[in-house]
């Protein structure tokens, strides 16, 4: 089948406020390709796609979808001509059902004299859920049964219909499970078959080197260059794709390089017999300048080990205890120097309507306040100091934090506790959806913590992560602790994987 | 290519985005008070006063609502709370002798009072995980309840203080409003920007999760900024009973609303947030005066008023509103 | 249309006011051109369309022009407001129609060199307690009372004769009333009209063949406090035949009776129309009696203030400001109602006022040389409904 264009941009630019995020961007996009999408937060991939798609507008430059001027207003028409967008954040309806979300705004087809037959409308949904291949989700359930994960599923199911040209999966992988990677994997290998368009946006390298036919990588709102198959399959190609995404050698420090395994003596948190939800009798202690991972799947009971540290869970047995005294809500945890990052970056852990400078400030203000009155001076210098020590890309301390990318919003909850300075720090997935540059830094942060004395708590999906950081590896799987691992040259993810499922 | 960023000018459409609360806030002021000077005619100083006056009850109770309003919440009940203030304020003072000492023992008893209340408007919200709308509400009913009773204790429909608080000389007065103004507007603000009350209530307003997972006792500060928010009402009966000198069944009543319309039209975003403002409150109750005084002096019939009131207010609401990206339909 | 004229009115509203803040002061024969505010009780209704009617009636003979505002029946601050308006908008003398919050409305009038006075409102609060602050105000120039002072009561007498009236005429007597009245703290004298009702039955009972019985006033049905009389009163009176309402009987106690479906006679004061299709021998029968002030006697307040802004006295005009009582059109037969009917207060009509604007121009001091305060007072007396006729 001969290659057509199917979306053409020409010399786009988009700006937010001073903030270039696009300069002059040309590109195409093909009939029958999985197009990957890869650059550092913050290059221009998502406002690329997001002006395709109808979410907003380009400040400048022109677009053709098909040869036609395509200049959509909202995603709505974008939809409606057959380009669907499935985003980063969570985009459904509480409280309603599954089929009332997956038809939710075409209830016109199942209407008769004014009433909707809704007996039809869960019909349809469960026979396109089934069509997918996920049929563990059931059309007439409530949709505030099924997790972060489902409902992603239910998303793509909701965009994806027989008139979809063009399909835009904008970091949804990590969202996913394994599961639901396999049933997206197959769904964008099945419209490449039919002749349609995927442009697929993902951080993970494997996973676009794996499933994308031709690669774009961005830098800074510029496109640096195109990859095709072959280029993808030499052996150097990861090199090469991070050399064009950072502008610069990454070199082989990633993770820690040392085996060193060694800690205080001094207990810095300890759990004794903590019983919270489905979890029994959980003990643990954590030593100064020691990394204790947690792995396992996403509902393993690890996350509510952390929340639980952090004081979040109300416990019916057993108690956390730092310092020799008992921390019962976040509040005491706080104040007596643990710090958390929830996995939940823009709910829990950021208030994304203020400024990063408020952020970073406000578990510091109570050190920082003399008699009732608190310098804007100082907590701007505090403020400055961590923007600058983490390179938080952004023109002032007073730019609000919805602005920022995703790893630079993780920059933003990293650097609260920093400022704070936390001597025990739960890290609940730092490193979701962040790019290679942000993470090498964020792990070369963690390292740095250890050496400093600090405790930390990391819990994380991916077993790399783990193995490249952590000096003692717990592995959870249904609420239970299934195996433990020390740090060593020879730990693989095979080692652990069977603890894991 | 040219990198230069430059700061965004005055008229440039982000500057225009980003403070359009802010400009629609200012311009209200202007236009009103423009249409202040050249409507009041010669009367202009009386009409001054008359303004300064109308503005200075308001303004100081909605100073200290901002406090509640920044974290999103509101309250109905302040109307009937400054009912029951005045009255009591009125009784104890009198009960006293009318003179200065129960002038101020009655004062110091309704702030108490009204501390209580706040301290009960901020807690049971929380610990029965009720909007505050709920709980204010209740109190509402509640001081209508103890308005009706105290008044038909008294056996009229209005009771007058025996002292008198108004200084007598008018120039005397207006500045003495002047000052309780400016000296609640300091303090606000001082307490809002720059301690922890304000910076958490905006937190709260902003993100409550987040707040709390910040190591703010989210508790706490609710319970103090409505607490903040009661002091206020105590001053502003103070200033409103300085004026009338009286009391009775309806004092008060409608207060809640204004008050919300003020902040409203001074740009508070009603979600509360970052965005929340002092000079919103000043900015508010001005325009609002001033609004209803131009309307008066312009001769438009009194139904007409309210009507034109309810007109600029739904532009400026619909101006500001922050557009919301919609859930996506299929 | 009515909505257009309003937004016409607005639109034209600034140029006019603008023109009239320019002022043109000139002192003619029929004095200085001005501005009477008059904050009425409620905007609208017969008896205040009526009143309005018969002031535009007054207008251009006199050189005033009137501006309309309302005032709040509970709060005193709102009121200070509505007056501080008035004062803003440049009226040079004020009609009050309400005493809430007056010691700070005087005084507001003071400082603004703004006279006032008072119109269906007897100010007995201000009289009792701020006597000084208000009557003795310079500013504040008497008032006509809605009936009669409390110190001056004959309407309970009133009430009497038209219950013997009825039962003269009647085929079947009223032998059992009931009465209502307002709390005590609005309409002071509403206990004594009771009282001087009863007194009455008394002595007419001593000589009578058939007497009449009076329920003695129930705390709890018989006071009403401004809402809808409560259904249970009828049970608390269950042999009364009539309702002998001092309190305002077509809005507070008729709605009940209709609702309870009893079949009753009502002897009321007020009248706010409509009451005429059930009223003597017509539709139901229900109303005996209709007792109303006339909106004429708004002319006392406002002669007094035209006075006073054209800086002249009544030779005979007392030093403090006076309360005045103003006799009552009392309706209790046929006849009388369609005299009633025929009257500006149910027309609204300024040709059936009872004065022309020439005749309130020759009431004042500047205008008739010969004009006393005692033929003032004297009209308040002659506002029956025999003067009607």
């Amino acid at each position: 089948m001969e290659k057509q264009v199917v979306i053409e941009v020409k010399n786009m630019c988009k700006n937010f406020g001073p903030t270039k995020a696009l300069k002059n961007v040309d590109v195409k996009f093909y009939t029958g390709e999985i197009r990957g999408l890869v650059g550092e937060n913050g290059s221009g991939k998502s406002t690329i796609t997001s002006i395709i798609s109808g979410m907003q507008k380009a400040s400048s430059g022109e677009m053709f979808y098909h040869g036609q001027p395509w200049s959509p207003s909202t995603m709505v028409e974008a939809q409606e001509k057959g380009i669907s967008m499935v985003l980063q954040e969570a985009n459904t309806i509480p409280g309603c059902t599954v089929a009332e979300n997956i038809f939710a705004g075409r209830f016109d087809e199942f209407t008769r004299f004014g009433i909707i037959n809704m007996k039809r409308v869960t019909q349809e949904a469960q026979k396109m859920l089934d069509s997918f291949g996920i049929s563990h989700i059931r059309a007439e359930d409530n949709i505030n049964k099924y997790g972060f994960e489902d409902r992603k599923l239910i998303e793509i199911v909701r965009c994806v219909s027989d008139d979809t040209q063009v399909f835009v999966v904008d970091e949804t992988t990590t969202a996913l499970s394994l599961d639901g990677r396999k049933i997206l994997y197959r769904l964008i290998h099945k419209l490449k078959d039919e002749g349609k368009t995927v442009i697929f946006i993902s951080h993970d390298m494997d996973e676009i080197l794996e499933q994308c036919t031709d690669l774009t990588v961005l830098r800074d709102g510029e496109i640096i260059g195109h990859l095709n198959r072959e280029e993808m399959d030499q052996k150097d190609a990861e090199k090469r794709i991070r050399f064009m995404m950072v502008g610069r050698e990454i070199g082989e420090a990633y993770y820690r390089d040392d085996y060193d395994t060694s800690h205080q003596q001094e207990v810095a948190l300890e759990l004794e017999h903590v019983s919270c939800g489905n979890i029994q009798d959980f003990s643990l202690q954590l030593h100064k300048g020691e990394i204790i991972g947690f792995g396992g799947l996403s509902g393993c009971g690890m996350h509510e080990v952390g929340r639980a540290a952090f004081g979040l869970e109300k416990l019916s047995s057993g108690r956390v205890v730092r310092n020799g005294k008992e921390i019962k809500s976040c509040y005491e945890a706080i104040n007596s120097g643990i710090g958390y990052i929830s996995k939940n970056r823009d709910t829990e852990a950021l208030i994304l309507e203020a400024s990063i400078g408020e952020n970073i400030v406000m578990p510091s203000i109570p050190a920082l306040s003399h008699a009732t009155f608190i310098s804007p001076k100082a907590e701007k210098k505090l403020a400055d100091k961590e923007i600058e020590s983490f390179r938080i890309k952004c023109n002032s301390e007073k730019q609000w934090v919805n602005t920022l990318s995703g790893g630079n919003k993780q920059k933003v909850s990293f650097a609260k506790w920093t400022a704070k300075g936390s001597d025990v720090i739960i890290m609940d997935c730092p490193t979701r959806g962040v790019d290679i540059g942000v993470k090498q830094s964020m792990y070369a942060l963690i390292a740095q913590m250890k050496k400093e004395g600090k405790a930390i708590l990391l819990i994380s999906e991916e077993m790399a992560e783990l193995i490249g950081m952590a000096d003692k590896i717990i592995i959870m799987k249904d609420f239970k602790v299934s195996g433990e691992f020390m740090r060593s040259e020879t730990l693989s993810e095979n080692d652990m994987i069977e603890y894991v499922i | 290519m040219n990198e230069t960023t430059k700061a965004p000018g005055i008229f440039s459409r982000e500057f225009l985005a980003k403070h359009v609360y802010d400009i629609a806030a200012y311009a209200g002021l202007i236009v009103t008070f423009i249409l202040f000077l050249v409507f009041s005619g010669s009367r202009l100083s009386y009409n001054l006063g008359t303004v300064l006056q109308s503005a200075a009850t308001y303004s100081i109770i909605a100073l200290g609502a901002v406090f509640v309003y920044s974290m999103g919440y509101m309250d109905v009940s302040v109307g009937q709370q400054v009912g029951v203030y005045a009255i009591l304020l009125i009784m104890i003072t009198n009960k006293l002798g009318g003179g200065t000492f129960g002038v101020v023992v009655g004062f110091l008893a309704i702030l108490a009072l009204a501390l209580v209340c706040g301290a009960f408007n901020g807690a049971v919200a929380v610990w029965l995980k009720l909007p505050s709308i709920v709980t204010s509400l209740f109190l509402m009913f509640f001081f209508t309840g103890a308005q009706l009773l105290l008044m038909e204790s008294t056996g009229t429909n209005s009771i007058s203080m025996q002292a008198t608080i108004k200084p007598a000389n008018r120039s005397t007065y207006n500045l003495v409003l002047v000052i309780c103004i400016a000296a609640v507007a300091i303090l606000v603000t001082y307490f809002f920007k720059y301690t922890k009350l304000g910076k958490y209530t905006r937190g709260i307003g902003a993100n409550e999760l987040a707040t709390a997972q910040s190591g703010v006792a989210t508790t706490r500060y609710k319970v103090l900024a409505y607490m903040a928010f009661g002091v206020c009402v105590a001053i502003g009966t103070f200033v409103m009973l300085m004026r009338t000198g009286s009391a009775g069944k309806g004092t008060g009543s409608g207060y809640a609303m204004d008050i919300m319309i003020c902040l409203i039209l001074g740009g508070m975003p009603l979600s509360g947030g970052m965005k929340s403002k002092v000079s919103s409150a000043l900015i508010g109750t001005f325009t609002y005066v001033l609004l209803t005084n131009d309307l008066t002096t312009m001769g438009v019939d009194l139904n007409m008023i309210n009507f034109v009131k309810a007109v600029i207010f739904l532009a400026i609401v619909l101006v500001t509103c922050r557009k919301k990206d919609g859930v996506l339909p299929r | 249309m009515k909505t257009m004229k309003k937004i016409t009115s607005l639109v034209l509203a600034g140029a006019m006011t603008a023109s009239l803040a320019g002022g043109v002061t000139a002192q003619a024969a029929d004095g200085k051109k001005c501005t009477i505010g008059v904050a009425f009780y409620q905007d609208s209704g017969l008896a205040v369309d009526a009143t309005k009617a018969y002031l535009e009636s007054l207008s251009d003979t006199l050189n005033v022009s009137f501006t309309y505002t309302v005032l709040s029946m509970t709060d005193e601050a709102v009121n200070l407001t509505t007056v501080q308006e008035l004062i803003s908008s440049g009226v040079d003398g004020i009609i009050c129609t309400m005493d809430l919050g007056m010691t700070s409305i005087v005084s507001e009038c003071e400082a603004a060199g703004v006279y006032i006075g008072g119109y269906l409102c007897d100010y007995d609060t201000s009289y009792t307690s701020a006597y000084e602050q208000v009557f003795q105000s310079d500013y504040f120039v008497g008032t006509a009372i809605d009936g009669q002072a409390p110190d001056d009561v004959t309407g309970g007498t009133t009430f009497f004769e038209s219950l013997i009236e009825y039962n003269e005429r009647a085929e079947e007597p009223i032998t059992h009333v009931s009465m209502t009245i307002f709390p005590s703290w609005a309409y002071p004298s509403q206990q004594t009209l009771a009282d001087q009702f009863v007194a009455a039955v008394e002595e007419y009972n001593e000589t009578a063949e058939t007497p009449i019985t009076v329920d003695p006033l129930d705390e709890e049905t018989d006071i009403l406090q401004f809402t809808t009389m409560d259904s249970t009163y009828f049970s608390k009176h269950p042999d009364a035949q009539a309702i002998i309402s001092f309190a305002a009987g077509t809005s507070f106690v008729y709605p009940t009776m209709v609702q309870s479906g009893v079949d009753l006679k009502l002897f009321t004061t007020s009248f706010e129309g409509g009451e005429e299709e059930n009223f003597g021998s017509n539709g139901t029968q229900t109303f005996q009696q209709n007792m109303v002030t006339a909106v004429e006697s708004i002319t006392y307040p406002l002669v007094l203030l035209l006075n006073a802004i054209n800086g002249v006295e009544f030779a005979d005009q007392p030093e403090d400001a006076e309360r005045v009582s103003c006799s009552q059109f009392c309706i209790n037969s046929d006849e009388d109602m369609e005299i009633f009917q025929n009257s500006i207060y149910y027309t609204a009509n300024a040709n059936d006022a009872m004065f022309t604007a020439e005749e309130v121009l020759n009431m004042t001091a500047y205008a008739n040389e010969e004009a006393t305060y005692a033929d003032l007072k004297d009209i308040l007396s002659h506002m029956t409904i025999e003067d009607l006729q």
